[in-house]
């Protein structure tokens, strides 16, 4: 059950058609982040998800970046 | 949206010496070592767009996911580092149940809490808003009282009413509970028509959040930051902590 001044039809009905690429998150070092990949192995961060207002100011971090990840083998 | 099973990244570096050494890093140790940003006594948690519950929304919608917000909340009752949240609400409401989870596990942490409403605290970000111990406005910030609705297939009978009604009641119950409104005066807000042009409800401003008890203060990041800061002082002298 949805309880939002947007109206519904405009949330549900909208956006599917659109070519934006879905994000991922993504974990570094303990801090999430909504990433684009860019499927060479890397991603460009678009948005963190850190409670840590500290890491807002970690220009390693920064939306536009990119990171490199691989694979990770237990 | 899936989790992809890729936990070690790093920041491209800027010259290739740097480079190689983090590549083989990651292949001898399957790990790099990542800058990691000093840690703050204030958890700071966003909640922006759409509260986003049980249904995924369309991608051009801006959104806060329960499963990212409600472990942050565990994590900062659990950490002993954390001395308080700041809550700061830009939200146009969302999913019942995600947005009176979040509210709930606001109002029951152990920890000092403050709400900070800008921009808009609008629908299911009420509750969220008036959670904490103590919650402030700013000036320009709105917040929309209105009614819940039914949307899609409906069947009609009355027992539909009456389970929107509790619906309804759950999210007024909550308000009235966390908050200094009146139940008369938070049903004549929800209820008022000739105020918003598309839908039955009010929209209060700022110092009219205030005013009518909704909200405690009207103010920005350093009234915040300094209530936290007062709240968390507190409860330090009241368990016998170190005083500084």
């Amino acid at each position: 059950m949805i309880y939002s001044v947007i109206p519904t039809e405009e949330l549900f009905f909208n956006g599917w058609e659109d070519t934006i690429t879905p994000l991922t998150d993504l974990t570094v070092a303990g801090v999430t982040m909504q990433v684009e990949m860019l499927g060479d192995g890397t991603a460009r961060i678009v948005r963190l998800i850190s409670p840590n207002p500290f890491d807002y100011m970690n220009p390693a971090w920064m939306p536009g970046n990119i990171i490199r990840y691989v694979p990770k083998f237990d | 949206m899936h989790r992809i099973p890729y936990t070690n990244a790093e920041t491209l570096p800027e010259d290739d010496k740097k480079r190689g050494s983090v590549v083989d890093n990651i292949q001898q140790l399957g790990q790099t070592n990542v800058a990691t940003s000093a840690d703050s006594n204030i958890y700071c948690l966003t909640i922006i767009g759409q509260v986003e519950g049980h249904v995924v929304l369309p991608p051009q919608n801006k959104t806060t996911k329960y499963e990212h917000i409600i472990p942050q909340l565990v994590a900062a009752e659990q950490n002993p580092k954390i001395e308080g949240v700041l809550v700061i609400l830009n939200t146009v409401g969302g999913d019942v149940e995600a947005g009176l989870a979040i509210a709930e596990m606001i109002a029951s942490l152990s920890k000092p809490t403050v709400t900070l409403v800008l921009g808009g605290g609008h629908s299911i970000g009420v509750p969220i808003a008036v959670s904490a111990d103590w919650s402030i406005i700013a000036e320009t910030a709105t917040m929309t009282i209105h009614p819940i609705r039914l949307n899609g297939l409906v069947i009609g009978v009355p027992q539909t009413f009456e389970y929107l009604d509790k619906m309804q009641e759950r999210v007024i119950r909550f308000i009235l509970n966390h908050s200094r409104i009146s139940e008369e005066e938070l049903k004549s807000l929800m209820f008022k028509t000739g105020e918003l042009t598309r839908d039955i409800g009010t929209t209060v401003i700022g110092a009219d959040a205030v005013s009518k008890g909704l909200i405690d203060q009207v103010g920005g990041v350093a009234e915040a930051i300094r209530e936290l800061n007062r709240r968390i002082e507190e409860r330090k002298q009241a368990a016998g902590g170190v005083v500084q």
